[in-house]
């Protein structure tokens, strides 16, 4: 279609040359490069804010995930338990021990007629507390907390202080807490107390019943305790309470070692609760999540090791390890001591170094007794006697022995 | 930066007749101008590599023509986007009267079929691609230019 083309080619003649030129064209390139250039500072400028805060939040996600408070590497030193069996063959009182050595009594005396109980040693080990209950010549309705420095044997030496609580029904179930840093002890009693060490008004954080055994965070500002079937955290500075997990039963509460998180039994509601799981809950979320540990498997008294790798509970009298970040388990053989018919744990408590584990058992054979023993936590070696074999631990429970730690 | 004395002789030799080409396309000296501006400018920016290949008027086409394919796009879905609005009267503007009056009334696509193909000699596959259309739409197009051209109907 040649006249088509024609068409074309005359119109295009027609419409003339173009009316920009080079510099024209030099111009908008400037324009346009200007315009990038203050694109790409804008860019830059967006990205260097998104940059500084992501860097911001990481920084603040690694200032909240680092432990405040990193507890020093301990080694083990002494064993501490209390037997409160009045009557039994074996004196009541607090002893120490530790394996190779024979218990020694250093609370009471025979004939003393005093009851200690919940004997704790501080962070440092320097210093123990233990509570005392009523005895000849006391009066009812009040307990001492007793804190004591301790020599290298654990042996009290210096003048203790005595902090009166009035309470009641003799104070059996008052066991002070150290604070992580050893300068107050925190207590139960008709609300949550701190004290200071070294003399000082006890202050009360909240009121109304806190159970379970009281635990602190590791960087010292909040303690945990259970409540109406409720985990609570509640705030040393002011007392606030904040309550993150329903179904436990008011057992022990067990702080991760970085502070993130807290180990609880929780009840199982799947046989309409008298089952036990063990939950950990996220502390800065106040989610939970319940640990699986298989059909059949029940969570008791669980305690965060020291490296925070592992969570040790009992389940029918047996000892049983669980990873808290993949859920795996891992069972400890039967503890045959004294004799080879296995003892049946009840409670258990790392040792200091992380190494051990300090249990508190039942023995049948040859007659109804109890013991403490060391147990190696990889399940390799034999168990170690810690204490005799006794009925008169009869009351003895979890709060009732403690092992020292010995910065190294 | 110094300008590079191949692309200013580049830009002498086909300014004109780019500007032209898009003018025929859009019926308006304004839209061609931009058109023939932005490839002019795109171009540049690419000489030292672009400035080497066989052909580099056929590249700057190629970059007009694919802005021009995105303002008609951008214009169909404007048009889809008011097609409820009162239709008004077309009326040619100053600038289309340059144009051969059965040009005028051609559709942009319409033109740029038969710009392509009788003017730039593009065959109908190069066409459908500067143009993103199918081949067998660039012969229709060209059908219908040249139906309006004869007096015919001009859809499309």
């Amino acid at each position: 279609m040649d006249d088509l083309r024609e068409i074309l080619e005359q119109d295009l003649s027609r419409v003339g040359p173009a009316a920009f030129d080079l510099e024209e064209l030099t111009t908008k390139r400037e324009g346009v490069r200007r315009k990038r250039r203050v694109q790409a500072g804008i860019l830059g400028l967006v990205v260097v804010t998104i940059l500084i805060g992501l860097l911001v939040t990481a920084l603040r996600a690694v200032e909240t995930s680092e432990p405040v408070t990193t507890p020093p590497p301990r080694t083990n030193g002494w064993v501490v338990y209390s037997i409160l069996g009045r009557g039994f063959d074996e004196p009541q009182g607090i002893y120490v021990a530790r394996p190779g050595t024979d218990p020694k009594r250093i609370v009471g005396a025979a004939g003393d007629g005093a009851r200690g109980f919940c004997p704790s040693f501080s962070p440092d080990g320097s210093m123990l507390s233990y509570t005392e209950g009523h005895g000849p010549g006391q009066p009812p309705g009040v307990v001492k907390i007793v804190v004591t420095a301790v020599d290298e044997f654990a042996v009290p030496v210096g003048s203790a202080q005595r902090i009166e609580v009035p309470s009641r029904g003799g104070g059996r179930g008052l066991c002070a807490q150290w604070s992580p840093d050893g300068t107050a002890l925190a207590y139960s009693d008709s609300g949550l107390w701190v004290v200071p060490i070294g003399g000082g008004d006890a202050r009360r954080l909240v009121e109304g019943p806190i159970h379970g055994t009281l635990a602190w965070s590791p960087d010292g500002t909040t303690i945990a305790g259970t409540s109406s079937g409720y985990v609570v955290l509640i705030s040393v500075d002011d007392g606030e309470m904040r309550a993150v997990q329903a179904g436990t039963y008011g057992g022990s509460v067990s702080w991760s070692p970085d502070g993130r998180a807290v180990a609880v039994a929780v009840k199982d509601g799947s046989d309409g609760g008298s089952d036990r799981d063990i939950a950990v809950i996220d502390i800065e979320r106040g989610t939970s999540r319940v640990l699986p540990l298989g059909p059949g498997v029940t969570g008791n008294e669980p305690d965060w090791s020291p490296d925070g790798q592992q969570i040790a509970f009992v389940d029918e009298g047996s000892i049983h390890l669980v990873d808290p970040d993949t859920g795996y388990l891992d069972s400890l053989p039967g503890v045959a001591v004294p004799d080879p018919s296995p003892l049946e744990i009840h409670a258990v408590d790392w040792s200091p170094d992380g190494q051990r584990l300090l249990a508190f058992g039942t023995d049948y054979q040859p007659e109804l007794a109890y013991c403490l023993v060391s147990i190696a936590a990889d399940g390799l070696g034999d168990p170690v006697l810690i204490s005799p074999v006794t009925i008169a631990f009869y009351y003895t429970g979890p709060s009732d022995f403690d092992w020292q730690g010995v910065p190294t | 930066m110094p300008l590079s004395a191949s692309f200013e002789t580049f830009f002498e030799e086909h300014k004109d007749r780019l500007f032209g080409v898009m003018f025929l396309m859009t019926a308006n000296r304004q839209d061609a101008e931009e058109l023939a501006q932005e490839a002019f400018l795109k171009m540049w920016e690419r000489w030292d590599s672009v400035g080497r290949i066989a052909d580099p008027g056929a590249y700057v086409y190629r970059i007009a023509l694919n802005a021009f394919r995105k303002r008609v796009r951008r214009a169909d879905i404007s048009r889809r986007l008011t097609l409820r609005a009162p239709s008004s009267t077309p009326s040619a503007s100053e600038d289309s009267l340059l144009l051969h009056e059965a040009l005028r009334v051609l559709t942009p696509r319409q033109r740029a079929a038969i710009v392509l193909t009788e003017l730039l000699g593009y065959s109908a596959i190069e066409a459908s691609e500067a143009l993103g259309v199918k081949p067998s739409t660039i012969g229709a197009l060209k059908y219908q230019a040249r139906a309006a051209l004869k007096g015919g109907p001009a859809d499309g």
